[in-house]
C-alpha cells in the first residue's frame, strides 16, 4: 500500500494546528489505523494518540464531523469532544463551551427530526446523545435553566424528534439516579435530583401525551422505556394520583410488543412501600391479574410454554415472575387481609408455581427467593414445634391456612429439583499432584443452601406433607416410573437437605422407612453402576443424619464397617464416596468410637487401628490421607491422655515404620534420599502426619517429637540436594518429578511444624524444645540457598510462629529476621519476585510488633520496606491486601514518629503525584497511624485521587468493607438459622451443639 | 348413687305426663377425651409441683390435685403421663415418657418424685422441672415403677429393634452383583467365586445347612 506509506509520512502535519486540516488525510489515516496491519497501524495509531491528546484537539471537530466521509473519523472526532467535556470543561472559555453546547444540539435535531435518517444513523446519534448528556451533567441546571422546558417543547416538533428526546431524557434519568454514585460528589449528585424532580411536571405530560394520543409505536416503545427509568424515582403522587397505572394496565399491558417494558414498569411500582397509596396498590393487583388470566389462562403450562418460546415470551415469563413476586413480597399481606382478593391471590401463587417449574435456572432462583420469604415469614409468626408431640389437635393459623395447598405444591418442587449439595473439583496442586477439592461458594452451592433453607421452613409448616412427597417420590424410584440417576439423586439431596427438621422420633421413623426402600432399591436394580448410584445415596444420606447415628450404636458400626469394605471396591467413585463419607461421620461422632459402647468388650477404636493396614490397603494415597484425618478426629475425643498416646503411636505406626526404614537406609547411604520413589514415599508418609496432626492437635506432639529431628535432617538433605540442582542445572530443572518430589517433602515438613504449633497449646514447650532445632536446620538453609529454591512456605511458618507464639519467641527473632528477610528483600527487588512480597508482608506485621528489632535493620531496610508497600498499595492488582498494608505503613511510619528510628531516613515522596496531595496525604498518615481503619480510608482517598488522576473504576477499593459487611451481615444470618431446628447442615454446625 | 337417686325420687311424686320444653336447647355435645386409643396402665391420686424460674425468686409452685396416669398408646405403643385436677378436669401435666427422664427423690421425702420433662399441659412444648407428691410412700413406689417399667419397656421395644434390624439389612448393601445374577456373566467369574467362598465360610460357621442364604436376604424378612 504505498499510497498508505506516503499518507503516514504526511500524516505528522496533522499535528500542525497552524495550517488547515486536510480532512482526506484525517480520514486515510483513520481508516489506516481500522485496517492496515503492523508498522504501518502503529504509525496511525500513535499519530490518532498525540492528535487525541493534543490540547486544541477539540477545536477541529466540528470541521470533522462536517466533511469527513468516513464514519469512524466522526466517532473519533467525538471521542476527542467527550474527553475535552470530561475532563477540560471547566477550562474552557464560556462563550467555546456555549458554542460546542449548540453545535451538538444543533445536530442532535437535524439527525431526529427525520425518522428515516434517526433509524440509519443510530449509533452515531447515540454518542451524540451521551455527549449531550455529559454537556448537561455541567451545564443543567445552573447555566442551562430551560433545559427541560427546551426539550419538551421541541418535543412538540415532530414524533422522531420526540422519540430522540425521550431517549436523552432515560439517559440523564440513569447518569443522575443509577450511575451517580462514585461519579460525582454526593452534594452536586443531590443538586441535579432536585432539580430533575421538581421540573418533572413538564416531562410527565409529555409522557402522558404521548402514551394517551400516539400511535407512533417506536416512539410509544422509547416513551415506555424512558417512564421506566423515572419511575424509581419521581414523586410518588405522578404514579399513584394520575390515570398512570390504569393506562400501562388496560393500554399497554396486552400489546405483545409493549406487554415485557410494560410489566417492568408495573414491577417497578409494586416494589415501592408506601402505606398511604395502599388502596391503589390493591387496585393494580386486581387489574393486573385481571389483564393477566386473559393473555395467560391459568390452566397453560408455562414450563412448556418457556421451553418452546421465543425470546420475547420467555422474557414475558422472567417478567411476570419479577412482577408478581416484587409485588406478593412487598403488599402480600395487603392482599391477604381483602377476604375478596384471596381467589385472586391463590391465581397469583399459582401462576408462581407453573413459572417455578420453568427449567430455566435463573427464573427459578426469582420464585425461590419469595418462597423462602414467604415460608420464612410464616414460620417465624408462630414457630411452634414442627411436630405436635401429643394427639391434641392443633388450631393451624388462618394465614397458613390460606397458604396450605400452595406450600404443598412448592415442597414437590423443592424436592423434585434440589440442587447438587457438593461440588469436589478434580485439581492439579503446586507439586503436581491430582488432589479433590471441595468447592465452597460455587452458584450451585448457593442454590443448595436457599433451596434448603426453604424446604426447612416449609418442613416446619407442615412436616408431614414433606414427609408424604419423600416417600411418593422413593417408590416412584422404586417402582421405576421416576426411576433415573438425576432423579435419585436429587430426591436423596432432597432428603438429606431436613436433616433436623423434624421431631426426633418422627425423623426417625422417616429415616428408617427411607433407607430401607433404598436398601430394596439397590437389591432389585442390576448393573454395578445403578448399584453404585444406590449405595452411594444411601451413604450421602446416613451421613446427613448424625443425630440418628449417635443414637443407634449398632447401625453406626455397621455404617463404618460397610464403608471400610466399600474402601475395597474399586468401581468408580466408590472408594472416595467411602472416605468422604468416613471421615464426615468420624468428625459427627468422634465420642462414639472412644467409648466403649453397649454390647461391645472395648472402644470401637482399637478395632480400626487394629486393621488399619487391611482397611486401607486398596485406597490411593489421597484417600488414605482422608482416612487418617478421619481416625485423628476420632482419637482426639479421647479425654485420658495416657490411653490417647497410645492410641496416637499405635495410629502412626504403619508410618512410622516406612519412615524408620527410610531413615535407617539413608544413614547408611545417602544416596537413597536420591530415589524418586523414595521421596515419594517421604512426601506421602509427611501428609498423612499432617492429617493426622490436623484432626488430632497438640496431643500429636507425641508423635511430632518422635520424628522430628530426622525430619529436619532430611529436610537439610534435600534441600542441599535442591540447591546444588539448580545451580548446576539452572531452574529449568525445578520441573524435574524428582527436585518436585523434593520440594514436596521440604513444603510438607514445614505445613507439618506449623500445623502444630498453630494447634499447640504450651508456648514454652514449642520454644525450648521445637523452635530451636528448626531454626538452625531451615533458617541457615533458606539464607544459602539459590533464590530459586527458597520455598515461600519457610515465611508463612515464621509469621505462625510469631503470631502464634508472641513474647515467647522474642529471643529468637533477630536470627529470624537475619535469616529470612535480608534475602527475601532482596530478591523482592527482582520483579520476578514481586509475589513474594505479598506472603512477606504477611510476616513482616508479627515481627514488627515484636519491636524487638534493631536501627541498623531500620537504617538498611526501612526505606526498602515503605517503598516496597507502597508500590504495591498502588498497584490494581493488589487492592486485596489493603488492610495489612496499612498495618504494615501505619506501623512504619509510627516508628518514626515516636522516635523509634533515630537513624536519618530519606523523605518519602513520589514526584508521580501533585506535590500537594503527597503533602496532604503523608501528613495524614503521620496523623492517622495509630487508627488502622482510619488510616486505611486515608490510604484509599490517595488512590482514589490517583485513581481520579487515571481515570480508572474505584469500586474494587470498597471490596474488602463490602466483603465484610457481607460476613457481619452472615454471622447475622447465622444466628438466626441456629434458632430454628434443622435450618443449618449438620455439617456446619459448631461442635459443642453436638453430641 | 343409685341410693340416691332413689331417695330423690321418693321426694318429688313421679308425674311422667307433663313434659317442659327446656327455654335452652343444649343438643349433647360429643366430648373427646383424647385418651380413647390409650390403655390406663395407673391411675393414682397425687399432687403436682412446677418448678417456677421465671420470677425474682425460683420457687415450686403447686399445679393442681388430681389423677395422675400412666397411659400407654395401642398403635405408636408410647407412654405418656397425663395428669388432670379434680373437677375441672383440667390438664396440669402432659407428656411422653422418654428414657432420658429421672425420678429423683425429693428433699428425702419418700412419697415425692422429682423430673423433668418437655411437658405440653398449656397446648406448648415447654421444659418443665416437675415434682409429685402422693398420698402415701406405697402410692409413690407403685408411681416410680411403673414409671420405670414404661422406660425399660421403651429400651427394648420399637426403637432399638428397629435400627438393629436396619443395621442387618445394610449389612447386605452391596456394590457387586449378588452371586447368583453374577454366575450367568463369564467374565467376573474369577472375584464371584471368591466371593462365594467368602460367603459361605461365613454363612457355614453359623449354619451350615443353609449356605444359599446370604445375610441380605435375612434382612429383608
Amino acid at each position: 500500500m504505498p499510497t498508505a506509506m506516503a499518507t503516514i509520512e504526511h500524516a505528522t502535519q496533522l499535528l500542525d494546528f497552524s495550517q488547515k486540516l486536510d480532512i482526506t488525510l484525517l480520514d486515510s489515516v483513520v481508516s489506516c489505523f481500522y485496517m492496515a496491519h503492523g508498522p504501518q497501524q502503529r504509525m496511525a495509531d500513535q499519530i490518532l494518540t498525540q492528535l487525541k491528546q493534543h490540547p486544541d484537539a477539540w477545536t477541529r471537530v466540528d470541521t470533522i464531523l462536517e466533511f469527513s466521509n468516513n464514519q469512524q473519523t466522526k466517532y473519533f472526532a467525538l471521542q476527542i469532544l467527550e474527553a475535552v467535556i470530561k475532563t477540560r470543561w471547566k477550562v474552557l472559555p464560556t462563550e467555546q463551551c456555549e458554542g460546542i453546547k449548540k453545535y451538538i444540539v444543533g445536530l442532535i435535531i437535524k439527525i431526529s427530526s427525520e425518522a428515516e435518517m434517526l433509524q440509519k444513523e443510530k449509533t452515531y446519534i447515540g454518542k451524540l446523545n451521551m455527549i449531550l448528556v455529559e454537556i448537561l451533567k455541567h451545564e443543567w441546571p445552573k447555566k442551562w435553566p430551560t433545559f427541560v422546558s427546551d426539550i419538551v417543547g421541541a418535543s412538540k416538533a415532530n414524533e422522531s424528534l420526540c422519540q430522540n428526546n425521550m431517549v436523552i431524557l432515560k439517559l440523564l434519568s440513569e447518569e443522575v439516579f443509577d450511575f451517580s454514585s462514585g461519579q460525582m460528589t454526593q452534594a452536586k449528585a443531590k443538586h441535579l435530583k432536585d432539580s430533575m424532580c421538581s421540573e418533572f411536571s413538564q416531562i410527565f405530560t409529555l409522557c402522558q401525551f404521548v402514551m394517551e394520543n400516539s400511535q407512533n409505536v417506536t416512539l410509544i416503545g422509547a416513551t415506555l422505556e424512558t417512564l421506566l427509568r423515572f419511575l424509581n424515582w419521581i414523586p410518588l403522587g405522578y404514579i399513584f394520583e394520575t390515570q398512570l397505572t390504569s393506562t400501562l394496565v388496560y393500554k399497554f399491558l396486552n400489546v405483545p410488543m409493549f406487554r415485557n417494558v410494560t410489566l417492568k414498569c408495573l414491577t417497578e411500582i409494586a416494589g415501592i412501600g408506601a402505606t398511604q397509596y395502599d388502596e391503589q396498590f390493591v387496585v393494580l393487583f386486581s387489574l393486573t391479574m385481571a389483564q393477566l388470566k386473559q393473555m395467560l389462562p391459568l390452566t397453560i403450562n408455562i414450563k412448556d410454554a418457556y421451553a418452546n418460546g421465543k425470546d420475547d415470551e420467555q422474557k414475558f415469563i422472567q417478567n411476570l415472575s419479577l412482577f408478581l413476586c416484587t409485588f406478593l413480597k412487598e403488599h402480600g399481606q395487603l392482599v391477604e387481609k381483602k377476604e375478596e382478593l384471596h381467589t385472586t391471590l391463590l391465581e397469583a401463587l399459582h401462576y408462581l408455581v407453573l413459572i417455578s417449574e420453568v427449567e430455566e435456572t435463573e427464573i427459578f432462583k426469582i420464585c425461590l427467593e419469595y418462597w423462602n420469604a414467604l415460608a420464612s415469614d410464616l414460620y417465624r409468626e408462630n414457630p411452634f414445634p414442627s411436630s405436635t408431640p401429643l394427639l391434641i389437635s392443633q388450631q393451624i393459623p388462618p394465614r397458613r391456612q390460606m397458604y396450605l395447598s400452595v406450600f404443598s405444591k412448592v415442597r414437590l418442587i423443592m424436592i423434585a429439583r434440589m440442587a447438587k449439595p457438593e461440588e469436589v473439583l478434580v485439581v492439579e496442586n503446586d507439586q503436581g499432584e491430582v488432589v479433590r477439592e471441595f468447592m465452597k461458594d460455587t452458584d450451585t452451592i448457593n442454590l443448595y443452601k436457599n433451596m434448603r433453607e426453604t424446604l426447612v421452613y416449609l418442613t416446619h409448616l407442615d412436616y408431614q406433607d414433606t414427609e408424604r412427597i419423600m416417600t411418593e417420590k422413593l417408590q416412584n424410584q422404586v417402582n421405576g416410573t421416576e426411576w433415573s440417576w438425576k432423579n435419585l439423586n436429587t430426591l436423596c439431596w432432597a432428603v438429606g437437605s431436613i436433616s433436623g427438621a423434624m421431631h426426633e422420633e418422627d425423623e426417625k421413623r422417616f429415616l428408617v422407612t427411607v433407607i430401607k426402600d433404598l436398601l430394596g432399591l439397590c437389591e432389585i436394580k442390576r448393573g454395578k453402576d445403578n448399584k453404585a448410584i444406590i449405595a452411594s445415596n444411601i451413604m450421602y444420606i446416613v451421613g446427613q443424619y448424625p443425630r440418628f447415628l449417635r443414637a443407634h450404636w449398632k447401625f453406626l458400626k455397621t455404617v463404618v464397617n460397610k464403608l471400610f469394605e466399600f474402601m475395597h471396591e474399586t468401581h468408580d467413585g466408590v472408594q472416595d464416596m467411602a472416605c468422604d463419607t468416613f471421615i464426615k461421620i468420624a468428625q459427627k461422632c468422634r465420642r462414639h468410637f472412644v467409648q466403649v459402647q453397649v454390647g461391645e468388650v472395648m472402644p470401637f477404636i482399637e478395632e480400626i487401628l487394629n486393621n488399619t493396614q487391611s482397611i486401607v490397603c486398596d485406597l490411593q494415597p489421597l484417600q488414605v490421607h482422608t482416612f487418617y484425618e478421619a481416625v485423628g478426629y476420632m482419637i482426639s475425643a479421647q479425654t485420658d491422655s495416657v490411653v490417647m498416646e497410645r492410641l496416637i503411636e499405635k495410629y502412626m505406626s504403619l508410618p512410622n515404620q516406612a519412615w524408620d526404614n527410610i531413615v535407617k537406609e539413608a544413614t547408611r547411604n545417602i544416596d537413597h534420599l536420591r530415589e524418586i520413589e523414595v521421596v515419594k514415599q517421604l512426601g506421602n508418609i509427611l501428609k498423612t502426619n499432617v492429617r493426622g496432626c490436623k484432626s488430632v492437635g497438640h496431643p500429636f506432639v507425641t508423635q511430632l517429637g518422635r520424628i522430628y529431628l530426622d525430619m529436619l535432617n532430611v529436610y537439610r538433605c534435600l534441600s542441599e540436594n535442591i540447591s546444588v540442582a539448580i545451580s548446576e542445572n539452572g531452574e529449568i530443572v525445578t520441573k524435574q518429578p524428582l527436585i518436585r518430589a523434593m520440594r514436596t517433602v521440604k513444603t510438607e515438613t514445614l505445613r507439618l511444624i506449623s500445623t502444630w504449633v498453630s494447634k499447640s497449646n504450651d508456648a514454652k514447650l514449642v520454644c525450648d524444645n521445637f523452635i530451636p532445632p528448626l531454626l538452625d536446620a531451615v533458617l541457615g538453609d533458606y539464607q544459602r540457598n539459590v533464590p530459586n529454591a527458597r520455598e515461600p512456605e519457610v515465611l508463612s511458618t515464621m509469621a505462625t510462629f510469631v503470631n502464634k507464639l508472641e513474647g515467647n519467641v522474642k529471643e529468637h527473632i533477630p536470627q529470624i529476621f537475619d535469616a529470612v528477610f535480608e534475602c527475601t528483600l532482596e530478591m523482592i527487588n527482582k520483579p520476578c519476585y514481586q509475589y513474594l512480597l505479598n506472603s512477606s508482608s504477611w510476616c513482616l506485621i508479627p515481627f514488627l510488633e515484636q519491636e524487638t528489632a534493631v536501627q541498623s535493620f531500620y537504617q538498611t531496610y526501612y526505606m526498602m520496606i515503605v517503598q516496597h508497600v507502597l508500590s504495591v498499595v498502588t498497584d490494581t492488582s493488589h487492592t486485596a491486601g489493603l488492610t495489612m498494608h496499612a498495618t504494615i505503613l501505619a506501623h512504619m511510619f509510627n516508628l518514626v514518629e515516636t522516635s523509634k528510628v533515630s537513624e536519618p531516613l530519606f523523605p518519602v515522596g513520589s514526584t508521580q503525584y501533585h506535590s500537594n496531595q503527597v503533602k496532604v496525604t503523608v501528613q495524614g498518615l503521620f496523623d492517622l497511624d495509630q487508627d488502622i481503619p482510619a488510616f486505611k480510608e486515608h490510604l484509599r482517598d490517595f488512590m482514589v485521587q490517583i485513581k481520579e488522576f487515571r481515570s480508572e473504576d474505584v469500586g474494587d477499593l470498597y471490596l474488602e468493607e463490602r466483603e465484610k459487611q457481607l460476613q457481619a451481615a452472615q454471622e447475622e444470618k447465622r444466628k438466626v438459622q441456629l434458632s430454628v431446628p434443622g435450618m443449618v447442615n449438620p455439617h456446619d454446625m459448631p461442635e459443642e451443639m453436638q453430641d | 348413687m343409685s341410693n340416691e337417686k332413689a331417695t330423690e325420687d321418693q321426694d318429688a311424686p313421679p308425674s311422667p305426663e307433663i313434659h317442659f320444653e327446656p327455654i335452652v336447647n343444649l343438643p349433647k355435645v360429643e366430648l373427646k377425651s383424647l385418651e380413647e386409643n390409650e390403655e390406663a396402665l395407673l391411675k393414682l391420686r397425687a399432687k403436682l409441683f412446677r418448678f417456677e424460674t421465671s420470677g425474682d425468686e425460683n420457687e415450686w409452685k403447686e399445679r393442681g390435685v388430681g389423677e395422675v396416669k400412666i397411659l400407654k398408646h395401642s398403635d405408636s405403643g408410647r407412654y405418656r403421663v397425663l395428669m388432670r385436677r379434680d373437677k375441672t378436669l383440667k390438664i396440669c401435666a402432659n407428656h411422653y415418657i422418654t428414657k432420658d427422664m429421672d425420678l429423683q427423690p425429693n428433699c428425702g421425702s419418700d412419697r415425692a418424685w422429682v423430673w423433668k420433662a418437655d411437658d405440653y399441659a398449656d397446648e406448648a412444648l415447654k421444659r418443665e422441672t416437675l415434682a409429685i407428691r402422693f398420698a402415701n410412700a406405697e402410692n409413690a413406689k407403685k408411681f416410680k415403677e411403673a414409671f420405670e417399667d414404661c422406660q425399660s419397656k421403651l429400651d427394648e421395644g420399637t426403637d432399638e429393634q428397629e435400627s438393629n434390624k436396619l443395621a442387618k439389612e445394610l449389612e447386605g448393601l452391596q456394590v457387586k452383583e449378588s452371586s447368583e445374577e453374577k454366575s450367568n456373566k463369564s467374565e467376573e467369574s474369577e472375584s464371584v467365586c471368591e466371593d462365594k467362598k467368602r460367603a459361605e465360610s461365613e454363612t457355614s460357621e453359623i449354619a451350615p445347612s443353609e449356605e444359599s442364604k446370604e445375610p441380605s436376604s435375612s434382612g429383608a424378612e
